[in-house]
């Protein structure tokens, strides 16, 4: 028996591993940009832990009554430990990367000490986790180091459960055949699915009281915040309350009572017997996982290669809808030629081909992403005077844009390893860069209307502005599509699973995401100006409000189309200076 | 196959030249301050098929990339079938093929439909016959309607080929176009390789196969970091190593030329054409 800490040999891997990423982290910080981005990413997560304490030392933000501390960790555990064995149920066995799987497997080690370095491996990344959960039960929870205790402590056992689950499914799976386990998996991801909607559903029935009445975005939120936990602690049981302390949401959270009754207990005397109980858990479930006596061979070789094939697609394609996989009867969907025959009708086509060939992902991401928006609206704001209602609507178009493009990703994330064979394409390189980004918006603009129609035959509330929206969206999606894509090839970097630097990925995104929205700020700030410009001057001049506003709005709308076309421009010269040989992943 | 062929004609007379379907002067690329090529000169007539010689690291896929357009050009001058890449883009792009080292075909569409695509790119109409005529002749008949990225390394190299050949292109540029493939693979995309050549297309293989490139180019351009060190025939270099053509094979020959002693001044300074297949250099 080689004890807590496993092999030797394979302890000596996890450190060299270990050291690896420290010195390609170090190598990183060498360069101006990587120490610039890592130390905005470092800048941005401190800001965050700083916002989380002096929220709660100022009193400003949501605070757990005591009645709801014992119950809410209980369910809190049990919702992690069922959004693990969702993530475990879609990859049973055991996985190793694929640079060591064979290597491990051909060496004399036990398949228990095998078993450790990984259920160590987990408990390592689960750590950054931990210590993040930790933060925030430390801060929203009445007893610090109790709360801290319970956050590492049951983040563990959770880890080391789900691996120990996904041995056995995996094994019966293999042993037996059994399709049920792909099934449960599905039916555990559509009840999370289930689960989201009906809780943003009641969230909103919360919100939804006064929040029209304020014409302030901020204050909106901070009013609706503030109700939901007022209503709860001062009119008795509140929604939440009836969750929590629900017979059966008792009975199901009850495995969780000994790291409950650990954050409750009020003097670090009284948290010990519970941190000992604890702590011989997670002790338990580790080496009662590790002494499986399971041959995992086969599906770690099957898994492993499934992980590696899907890490792959996604480190191609980034991590949008355009990197799912493709159903095997695909190809016999036809493929509509929407933007006609030509080179540039068939760059489209190419594109379409896509979308069409996964609509199964498309069409879910984006009705997920509706459903919220139109949701949003129509319960939250629609409630509300009719001016909230409209700024509702251009809030549902505005996110959708930015969620829909940014989710779905059939722009060049998509091509990032085929531009070289794209830059050899006879095209001149705007109308190349326009072709491929002409699916996508048209993807996102449809969609978009149909949100719009359904929210104006919802509300019954017709008005002129819906349908300068509806006119608004084709360029204005063509636009920001065009900045991030032109952003994009300028500075080629896609953030994938598997790659370590975190912190300059997160300096990174924040960088560009603040270049996109100037840009896109800057080019919206013009044609608005000009609008409201005009706008003014036909006031002055004694013109009728609707018919200025009419005025306006086309001026702005007229003077969108050249701006888009330098963007696309742009796009094209940015498209046309990338350089296929360097890696940026 | 390297220029042992007599190229003249029955009357004794030198026919005239074929046409030039590839033109690179004082070609100069760096990444950061690393110089990849370096001052690279060269010319592709119709017909011929150049091979792409040197160690990894010597620029042949950097000056590939950038005669098929994908790079831009730094300094230089590169025309296609004379078409200027860097000023005339899209009739240089129409009029070339490029084939890469790892194709990655779009994994949403069907083999039948990326000839599709690419007789729509390059306007090739009709194309349907010729399209079958090519999935036929690399053996990708019974793959027609499967999706990209259903396909195997060496399925997707055929692939790759059919795509490249369906424009009629004048000049294809191949980037070691046999790895991957199967042996009935190989035999296949050499003989199309040959026969593209034999019907005027110019060809310019990049390569580490180097009984490959024996047995298919009719020229060699050997390069090493970033410089041209020998452009000439075989029978050229074999002069050049030792001064008279024995029977030294492409390999030994290759090492000399990029590891053993520089060849003759003459020989680097793009060594003529072997045009009579005697071994010696034309006056």
């Amino acid at each position: 028996m080689s004890g807590f800490g496993g092999d030797p040999a394979l302890r000596w891997l996890a450190r060299a591993k270990l050291r690896g990423i420290v010195r390609r982290q170090t190598a990183k910080l060498r360069t101006p940009a990587g120490a610039v981005f890592a130390l905005l990413g470092f800048g941005l997560f401190g800001l965050w832990g700083v916002s989380v304490v002096f929220t709660f030392i100022l009193g400003h933000g949501p605070q757990l009554p005591p009645e709801l501390v014992e119950p809410g960790v209980r369910m809190a555990l049990a919702i992690m430990l069922v959004i693990t064995l969702a993530g475990n149920l879609a990859n049973r066995g055991l996985y190793l990367p694929g640079a060591e799987v064979e290597r491990i497997f051909s060496a004399p080690v036990r398949r228990s000490d095998i078993i450790r370095y990984r259920l160590n491996a987990g408990l390592g990344r689960a750590a950054f986790g931990g210590v993040f959960l930790a933060v925030v039960a430390g801060v929203r929870l009445p007893n610090v180091p109790q709360a801290v205790a319970t956050a590492l402590l049951g983040v563990a056992f959770i880890i080391l459960l789900g691996q120990g689950i996904a041995l056995i499914l995996g094994h019966v799976e293999h042993r037996l055949s059994l399709g049920w386990v792909r099934g449960l998996s599905k039916l555990l991801f559509v009840g999370g699915l289930a689960s989201v909607g009906i809780g943003t559903w009641l969230f909103t029935q919360e919100l939804a009281f006064d929040v029209g009445r304020s014409a302030e975005f901020g204050e909106i939120t901070r009013e609706a915040a503030g109700k939901l936990i007022r209503t709860n602690r001062d009119s008795g049981p509140g929604r939440l309350s009836q969750i929590l302390l629900h017979p059966v949401a008792v009975f199901l959270t009850a495995p969780f009572r000994p790291w409950s009754e650990l954050t409750a207990a009020p003097t670090l005397t009284a948290a010990l017997p519970w941190f000992g109980l604890c702590l011989g858990l997670v002790v338990l479930v580790y080496e009662g996982v590790a002494r499986l006596s399971l041959d995992f061979r086969e599906m770690a070789l099957e898994g492993s290669a499934d992980v590696a094939r899907r890490l792959r697609r996604m480190q191609r394609m980034g991590p949008g809808a355009s990197a799912s996989a493709i159903s095997k009867g695909a190809a016999t969907r036809r493929v509509p030629w929407l933007f006609g025959r030509g080179p540039a009708g068939a760059v489209a086509w190419r594109k379409t081909a896509s979308i069409w060939r996964r609509a199964r992902t498309t069409i879910t991401f984006a009705i997920l992403v509706l459903t919220f928006a139109v949701a949003l609206n129509v319960f939250v704001l629609g409630r509300g005077n009719p001016s909230s209602r409209y700024i509702g609507t251009f809030l549902t178009a505005a996110l959708g844009v930015l969620y829909l493009c940014g989710g779905l990703r059939f722009d060049f994330r998509e091509e990032a390893d085929r531009l070289a064979e794209i830059k050899a394409w006879p095209m001149g390189r705007t109308k190349l860069f326009t072709a491929m980004l002409l699916p996508e918006m048209t993807l996102v603009v449809c969609l978009l209307w149909l949100a719009i129609a359904l929210q104006v035959i919802i509300q019954r509330a017709p008005h002129v502005s819906h349908i300068g929206l509806v006119l608004f969206l084709p360029p204005f999606v063509l636009l920001w599509l065009a900045i991030d894509n032109a952003l994009f090839l300028k500075w080629p970097v896609r953030m994938v699973p598997g790659h370590d630097g975190a912190l300059q990925n997160m300096g990174r995104a924040s960088v560009m995401f603040l270049v996109r929205a100037v840009a896109l700020g800057l080019v919206l700030g013009l044609c608005a100006g000009g609008g409201a410009f005009l706008y003014w001057r036909m006031l002055d001049s004694g013109v009728p409000k609707t018919t200025s506003g009419i005025a306006a709005f086309s001026l702005a709308w007229i003077a969108l189309w050249p701006l888009l076309w330098v963007a696309l421009w742009l796009g094209g010269r940015a498209l046309s200076s990338f350089d296929p040989a360097r890696d940026r992943v | 196959m390297i220029s042992d062929e007599n190229q003249t004609a029955p009357d004794g007379s030198t026919p005239p030249s074929p046409a030039l379907a590839l033109e690179v002067a004082g070609l100069v690329k760096h990444y950061g301050d690393t110089p990849a090529v370096r001052d690279l000169s060269f010319e592709v007539r119709a017909g011929e098929v150049l091979g792409l010689l040197g160690p990894n690291g010597a620029g042949k896929t950097t000056t590939l990339r950038t005669i098929a357009g994908i790079l831009p050009v730094e300094s230089g001058v590169i025309r296609v079938a004379g078409q200027d890449v860097a000023r005339q883009e899209r009739a240089a792009k129409q009029r070339l093929a490029w084939v890469p080292d790892d194709p990655q075909p779009f994994d949403a569409m069907t083999v039948f439909e990326h000839l599709e695509f690419i007789a729509r790119l390059y306007r090739v109409e009709p194309f349907e016959a010729e399209a079958e005529r090519l999935l036929e002749r690399f053996e990708l008949t019974a793959k027609r309607e499967a999706l990209g990225g259903e396909l195997s390394r060496g399925m997707r190299q055929k692939l790759a080929f059919c795509c490249a050949f369906l424009p009629r292109p004048q000049l294809l540029l191949l980037d070691e176009p046999l790895s991957g493939l199967d042996p009935r693979g190989i035999r296949s995309a050499k003989a199309a390789i040959a026969d593209i050549a034999k019907e005027g297309v110019a060809v310019v293989l990049s390569s580490h196969q180097l009984d490959l490139v024996e047995e298919l180019a009719t020229r060699l351009l050997v390069l090493d970091r970033g410089r041209p060190v020998f452009d000439g025939t075989l029978n050229d270099a074999r002069a050049a190593i030792d001064g008279e053509a024995t029977t030294e094979r492409l390999e030994d020959l290759f090492f000399a030329i990029t590891e053993g002693p520089p060849p003759s001044e003459e020989a680097t300074q793009s060594a003529p054409l072997d045009t009579d297949g005697d071994g010696e250099a034309a006056p």
